[in-house]
């Protein structure tokens, strides 16, 4: 509608500061009912514009290519970018549904603890009994695990036994950038890494030298910036974390799709995927700090009881989050008795029986990049329950 | 003197009853100067799948970086190990994209299958590839490594035995070689793990 295209300047223009009576002036043939429902709609406009629509801007069109500002200096494509950076719960083909959590652990300096640790772990939406995101094959590599392959939320680097990425967004965006700092570590190690002089003596294994996190988290950052200059190509809707152990601490760095590198401190709870506006990310990094007891404490237990119970702890979060994002799913038929007793208990379904919908990784110094396997996450899944049948919640 | 013939260098790869060995000297020389006597030219690609290579002593280390790089990023995307049949395929379509301005590096790939059956292949310097059954040689003194794997060498060895024979090879062969010798390390792959002993011959 043509009036609307004329309402829009109306109310930038009340922001803006200039007088209405003027522009009606100006514009002279427009009589005074339609003006006072003018004046009404801009205010209604105005008062949406802070929280985020395609109304007026896309009007003009600033949000349609990445090369475009909008006037007051936004970059609109790069924001709608992380928006899905975030994940949607809706789409299972192809985005992070469900969030994925780190948790970083730091060394304690006392005998009992075993040094840094990492705890990195994601529910499954997808129902496997329908499809697979992979074929099964004989090899023993990945025998005793599902694979959610190029569509799997946790990779692993080249030449380096303690670091991991976590992907959460568009997951084929997430593997793009996965694919590119695989490439960079290998090009990296290669060119600058054969520094020991196991690489060059006879009868010693080789160990090349991988290149530190803050390298690959640059090197991906730049890389989704490019991508934010327009050339007809939109910005990677996926945010990437780099998890691992370096020089006996924990590192965790995280890109956006804006470009920039964020860091966090080694005891952090990280939470990807959480939704766009960050109140689910909040609610589940408030339920774990409360269920690990670290709020405002210095003392952080990395043994292996500590580990165990971290786990746990993430496993309880994990399948209480599955559950309610189950419940919103269109294929689940779930009646009005079951609603309720949901909302308390996690649910008993025979699918997880063979499928436990969890993928946990563990990092230690000691013993690097340690993925549970099936067998042990369906334990720890069943020891959460009869914990939580005993607990009575 | 050739190129190839400028750093000095020998390696077999034998094939045993599910297993085989890759053995190689560990000279290093410039000319008739030997400059080190721990030169690695065997090197590990993945738990069944070693590469030896032979030539000139920058390509030899370049290749190995390479082959490294090409293997781990293989291993990461396709989320299992690399064939050494694949392997060696790799190998030589790397080779034969520097025709023109090759590699001066012989190599030989030693490795086991998928089903525990031995994989033995060599090729020349730009890629072409033979791949057999019971041996492959190559470096400065090849005539003498055939020489001695014809005599010595019997089908379907158990590990240990294999052990021995090719040392025996290795050993009195590189003695007639000006330029290979000066130790020598074995690596024996079996489907259960590799073993790797450092030999100590003649220090000439």
């Amino acid at each position: 509608m043509a009036s609307l295209n004329l309402l829009v300047p109306f109310s930038k223009r009340l922001l803006y500061g200039e007088t209405i009576s003027k522009d009606i002036f100006h514009r002279g043939a427009a009589p005074l009912s339609l003006t006072l429902l003018a004046i009404l709609f801009s205010f209604l406009l105005a008062s949406s514009l802070p929280t985020i629509t395609a109304s007026s801007y896309s009007t003009y069109q600033y949000d349609t290519a990445t090369s475009r500002f909008s006037p007051d200096g936004r970059l609109l494509q790069v924001e709608y970018a992380a928006i899905a950076a975030a994940g949607r719960e809706e789409d299972e083909t192809a985005s992070a549904t469900t969030p994925l959590v780190v948790i970083g652990c730091p060394g304690g300096a006392t005998a009992e603890k075993d040094g840094p640790a990492l705890i990195a772990g994601y529910a499954r939406r997808h129902d496997r009994r329908l499809h697979t995101t992979r074929s099964p094959t004989d090899d023993d590599d990945i025998a005793g695990r599902h694979h959610d392959g190029r569509l799997g939320r946790i990779f692993s680097l080249p030449s380096s036994s303690s670091a991991i990425l976590c992907a959460s967004g568009i997951l084929p965006d997430a593997y793009a950038l996965v694919s590119s700092a695989r490439n960079a570590s290998a090009r990296y190690a290669s060119t600058y890494g054969a520094s020991s002089k196991r690489t060059f003596v006879a009868g010693t294994t080789t160990t090349t030298r991988h290149p530190p996190l803050s390298f690959l988290a640059d090197a991906i950052g730049d890389e989704c910036r490019d991508y934010t200059s327009g050339y007809g190509l939109r910005p990677f809707g996926a945010s990437l974390l780099m998890a691992g152990i370096e020089d006996g601490r924990v590192t965790l760095y995280r890109t956006v799709p804006g470009g920039a590198v964020l860091s966090y401190p080694e005891d952090a709870v990280v939470v990807m995927g959480g939704g766009s506006d960050g109140l689910r990310e909040e609610r589940i990094r408030e339920e774990l700090i409360a269920m690990l007891g670290r709020a405002g404490t210095d003392n952080i237990d990395s043994s292996k009881d500590g580990l165990k119970k971290m786990v746990d702890a993430l496993t309880l979060v994990l399948l209480k989050e599955l559950e309610r994002g189950r419940k919103k799913t269109i294929y689940r038929d779930i009646d009005e008795e079951e609603k309720n007793d949901a909302d308390s208990k996690i649910n008993t379904d025979a699918s997880d029986q063979y499928y436990p919908p969890l993928e946990i990784v563990i990092i230690t110094q000691k013993d690097g990049i340690h993925t549970l396997d099936d067998r042990d996450i369906q334990v720890i899944i069943d020891r959460v329950r009869s914990q939580q049948s005993i607990d009575g919640k | 003197m050739s190129i190839l013939e400028y750093n000095g260098g020998a390696i077999i790869a034998m094939a045993g009853k599910d297993c085989v060995a890759i053995a190689s000297d560990t000279r290093l020389g410039i000319n008739m100067q030997t400059v080190a006597t721990d030169f690695k030219k065997v090197f590990k690609m993945n738990e069944r799948l070693y590469v030896g290579l032979a030539g000139l002593a920058t390509d030899v280390q370049t290749l190995d970086q390479l082959l490294r790089f090409r293997s781990e990023l293989y291993e990461l995307r396709e989320e299992r190990k690399m064939k050494p049949k694949t392997f060696s395929n790799l190998l030589s379509t790397m080779l034969y994209e520097k025709r023109f301005g090759p590699y001066f590096c012989e190599p030989v790939v030693a490795g086991l299958d998928e089903k525990n059956k031995p994989f033995l292949s060599g090729m020349d310097l730009i890629g072409a590839t033979v791949i057999a059954d019971d041996f492959v040689v190559t470096g400065t003194c090849t005539e003498n490594l055939y020489g001695m794997c014809e005599t010595l060498y019997k089908p379907d060895l158990g590990p240990e035995e294999l052990f021995e024979t090719i040392s025996q090879c290795l050993l009195s062969a590189v003695d007639r070689d000006a330029m290979s010798g000066w130790g020598a390390v074995v690596h024996v792959i079996t489907p259960k793990g590799v073993t790797s002993r450092e030999l100590k011959g003649r220090q000439d």
